[in-house]
């Protein structure tokens, strides 16, 4: 199957197969090959850029390993391990094979230039010469002799003489020459040569000192000649000298033996002469070649190791991903072998393992959804449902338990539910419990009356054991359900129904009874005399002040049994406290009464007149029990209190008095129930009535230090106004059908 | 850039420069190339050149040639028109080349023209360089080809190079032994 190559492979190889067109070049080039001569400069340089790219190539490579290995990145060690190996590896044949060529070059072209060769070379130039020298001086001898020849023969005849003498000669050519260097005839062998060589500076030279000029010169292509000048005798004064040149070809055996050992001579020294360039030049030439194989083999090294270790490093972090629980990393396949076959395994086994943990989170959303509405269920409930494990550990409560305990139950949750035994309520509670669960009842209710500092409450309590495991509970759910405001509200229905029937049974008939018994003095007291009538008045005025009496309860009953609509606004009850006590600071009052007031303390909805008539109520009854005490003092206090469920304001009014009675202070709020020789006995019972009516509570409790105190809770947010009014209204309703 | 790898790149160019250094890069022995004097005269509507300059040979370049490598000389002649603003462009070149090689059997040095093809002998290189330091009525331009309103100068140098094959061995011959020599350039308003 033909597989696509990526363009970083694709990019790889032609950088491969330039390489080595490089390096083949340049290997050509060294070995005097005259075809690639001029590309020589550019093949090094192109070389070595490409040294120099790959030597940054591996230093990058370096730099991110040593990076990965200082931190402990995985398979950066198997990576580093592998390079290290992959360079010995190549280094030690390359460095063996470096040197013995090395070596090689520097002994084998120093070889070339042997001493005899070289000392054979300048006989044989010594030689030539010295053969040609004997030659030369005879062929100056024979021009000479042609000169004067020459000179005796007649103007007009000059071109034929020479004609003949060169040929007699062997000359290739034979020119006379004037004055000035005119020439005056010539003769050559060569019918194309239309101008004939002139004797050069140095011949002239020679010539004006009157000697002849002999000498070897290379002349063109016509190879080496012997030129040879010699002056024509000059037998009469006045007439311009004149001069005959001769040029000889050394040809024939001779000339070719000299132009062999002139080549061979001149191109030893040209060798010699470059002998030190040759040998750099190879020698660099072989570095470069053995330098980019080497980094060439280094880089491989890195890629090849990289390669290698890619897929197991793709597995330790792929393992690492797992550990973290991230069951979504896939690793790619590398080539189909054992690794691939690991890797494989890998991604089956995340696949399956992130399944798994898929259908355990559905199941957990699952139960998280059936626990959340569950838990729904009950914050809605107004029953107190609280669920605990065989240790008595709180495992659930919902908030209406918080509520009937007064307790907040989230911090006790997974703890012993005796870590709140502090409060009363739940030692008692708890006491309870614990009787039954020794008792071995499984599922029992009760109803239950515990006593605290805020009075009698009243619970009916159910609890069921959760199914067993292993015969051994796994826990309670305890339902409870507060019945004291329930009880109080049938209670006041009661009152209230009997003070109605009060008002309306007894106050009718009073009013006649009293006109009758006042008619009766008027028409019969005047018929009596002295002790008759003295009687009689006092029995008629006995009457009609007992009836007025009657009045006055029955006034109080009727106004106990009234209920007008509140007419809520928002007051400050700071400054509604101080300006009803106002009216009770006088010389006359037989208490001192003294204000504790929170400033924090918000305005709130309420209805001002009806909390007016508690606190009148309240300082009334205050003063009433400190009659007669000396340092009678009564303090009314105010606070915030900022409760888990609500936020209410506190009204504490607190005399230094006898106190109450123990046994009677349950019942302080039920009307005719009084410890003071005069009153109704309803007072307390309408101030709790009208804090009802606000939504609040009230109770009445001895202080530490003497005295008693009644506390008023009032809620200070509307919404929590609004659900302790639906609450009372509530309790109000199955108490008024339980008293109907 | 981290340190890691700015001493990695410097590592590189040293390696390159230690490449290079076993190579002995020797200065220049003698010699002096040199134009003493140039000057132009129209003659029959043709400028012609007439120079002298002085060419001696260093020590290095001398040896080469007596090692029977030969020398090339090169008489560069330009031609600009002179602007104010811009660069002068060349107007004409001319490139007078000679071939100086040593004959060992003969003992005589030859120089050939690798213009015209002739070639003349020398029993030294001092009076072969001094013919053709000489340079008299060499023919440059046409005075009909220049512009009459513009100003030109003629530029002239002498450069001698080693003349090897095949050429890696010249560059390196040339980093070796220094034996390539110029003259500078010598410039004067063409008249």
């Amino acid at each position: 199957m033909i597989r696509r190559l990526s363009p970083t492979k694709i990019l790889m190889s032609i950088a491969a197969v330039l390489l080595l067109a490089g390096l083949y070049l340049l290997a050509r080039t060294s070995q005097n090959s005259a075809a690639f001569d001029r590309l020589h400069v550019w093949l090094l340089l192109f070389n070595a850029a490409a040294a120099l790219v790959l030597l940054i190539l591996i230093a990058a490579h370096l730099v991110k390993l040593v990076l990965q290995y200082r931190r402990h990145a995985p398979g950066s060690r198997l990576t580093a391990r592998l390079v290290g190996m992959f360079v010995a590896l190549a280094l030690l044949p390359v460095a063996l094979v470096y040197y013995f060529s090395v070596q090689f070059l520097d002994s084998g072209i120093d070889s070339w230039f042997d001493v005899r060769v070289e000392q054979a070379l300048d006989d044989a130039i010594t030689l030539s010469r010295r053969t040609l020298d004997v030659r030369t001086q005879e062929l100056l001898a024979r021009t000479q002799s042609m000169a004067e020849q020459l000179s005796s023969s007649p103007v007009t005849q000059l071109a034929t003489t020479i004609e003949t003498l060169r040929q007699q000669s062997g000359a290739s050519e034979l020119t006379l020459f004037g004055r000035n260097g005119r020439i005056l005839a010539t003769s050559t062998n060569q019918p194309t040569l239309v101008v004939p060589s002139p004797p050069g500076d140095e011949a002239m030279l020679q010539l004006r000192r009157g000697l002849p000029y002999v000498s070897l010169d290379p002349i063109g292509d016509l190879g080496l000649h012997i030129r040879a000048v010699a002056l024509l005798p000059s037998y009469m004064p006045g007439v311009p000298q004149r001069y005959l040149q001769a040029l000889f070809p050394v040809a024939g055996r001779q000339g070719s033996l000299a132009q062999s050992v002139q080549a061979a001579y001149t191109r030893y020294r040209e060798l010699t002469y470059l002998r030190k360039p040759l040998k750099y030049s190879l020698i660099l030439t072989l570095s470069l070649v053995l330098l980019l194989g080497l980094l060439a083999a280094v880089w491989g090294a890195f890629y090849a190791a990289r390669r290698l270790v890619a897929p197991i490093q793709n597995l330790a972090e792929g393992t690492r991903a797992v550990a973290r629980g991230d069951f979504t990393r896939r690793l790619p396949m590398p080539a189909r072998d054992e690794v691939g076959f690991l890797v494989s395994s890998f991604n089956e086994m995340t696949t399956r393992l992130g399944e798994a943990r898929e259908v355990a989170r559905r199941s957990q959303q699952q139960v998280e959804s059936e626990r959340a509405y569950l838990e729904a269920v009950l914050a809605r409930l107004s029953s107190g449902v609280i669920a605990l494990d065989s240790d008595l550990r709180l495992r659930t409560a919902n908030s209406a338990a918080s509520d009937i305990l007064g307790l907040d139950l989230g911090r006790y949750l997974d703890k012993p539910f005796a870590d709140a035994l502090e409060d009363p309520f739940v030692a008692q509670f708890l006491d309870l419990f614990k009787r039954h669960a020794e008792a071995g009842d499984r599922h029992w209710r009760e109803e239950i009356a515990i006593s605290g500092a805020t009075g009698r409450r009243i619970l009916t309590c159910s609890c069921t054991s959760l199914p067993n495991v292993r015969d051994n509970a796994a826990g309670y759910v305890v339902v409870f359900d507060d019945l004291t405001t329930l009880i109080q509200a049938q209670r006041d229905a009661a009152w209230g129904e009997v003070a109605r029937r009060l008002a309306h049974e007894i106050k009718n008939p009073l009013t006649p009874i009293q006109l009758a018994a006042e008619r009766l003095s008027q028409r019969y007291l005047e018929r009596f005399s002295g002790k008759d009538a003295e009687v009689f008045e006092r029995a008629t005025y006995t009457i009609v002040q007992q009836v007025d009496n009657m009045k006055s309860m029955v006034n109080a009953f009727s106004e106990y049994a009234r209920t007008p609509k509140l007419e809520l606004q928002p007051v400050d009850i700071n400054r509604l406290i101080t300006e009803i006590t106002e009216l009770y600071r006088g010389n006359d009052q037989p208490f001192d009464l003294k204000l504790e007031l929170d400033p924090t303390l918000p305005a709130m909805n309420v209805d001002s007149g009806r909390i007016g008539q508690i606190l009148h109520n309240l300082i009334r009854n205050a003063g009433e029990a400190l009659e007669g005490q000396g340092d009678a003092r009564v303090v009314i206090s105010t606070r915030r209190l900022r409760g888990t469920t609500s936020e209410n304001a506190e009204i504490a009014v607190a005399d230094n008095g006898p106190g109450v009675d123990a046994a009677m202070l349950e019942h302080v709020f039920e009307p005719y129930v009084t410890s003071k020789p005069k009153g109704t006995g309803l007072g307390l019972a309408i101030v709790k009535k009208l804090v009802e009516e606000h939504g609040g509570t009230i109770r009445a409790e001895n202080q530490a230090d003497g005295g008693a105190c009644v506390r008023v809770l009032l809620p200070i947010n509307e919404r929590a106004l609004v659900r302790s009014l639906l609450r009372v209204a509530r309790r109000q309703k199955p108490a008024e059908t339980g008293g109907a | 850039m981290t340190n890691s790898i700015r001493w990695a790149r410097m590592g590189a160019v040293m390696l390159v420069l230690a490449m290079l250094a076993p190579l002995p890069v020797r200065a220049q022995d003698g010699g002096r190339f040199a134009i003493r004097s140039a000057y132009s005269v129209l003659r029959h509507g043709v400028y012609y050149l007439n120079a002298n300059m002085a060419l001696m040979l260093n020590q290095q370049a001398a040896d080469a040639l007596d090692s029977g490598v030969p020398l090339v000389l090169k008489i560069q002649i330009e031609l600009s028109r002179r602007r104010s603003m811009l660069w002068d462009p060349t107007v004409a070149t001319l490139t007078q080349s000679y071939r100086i090689t040593y004959h060992a059997l003969s003992r005589r040095y030859i120089v050939r023209s690798l213009n015209s093809g002739r070639q003349v002998s020398y029993r030294s290189w001092q009076v072969a360089l001094e013919h053709l330091g000489d340079i008299s009525g060499v023919p440059i331009i046409d005075a009909s080809l220049l512009e009459p309103d513009e100003h030109y100068d003629i530029h002239i140098r002498a450069l001698l190079n080693v003349k090897i094959i095949p050429t890696g061995f010249g560059l390196l011959t040339s980093l070796f032994y220094g034996a390539d020599q110029s003259s500078d350039w010598y410039q004067w308003p063409l008249r």
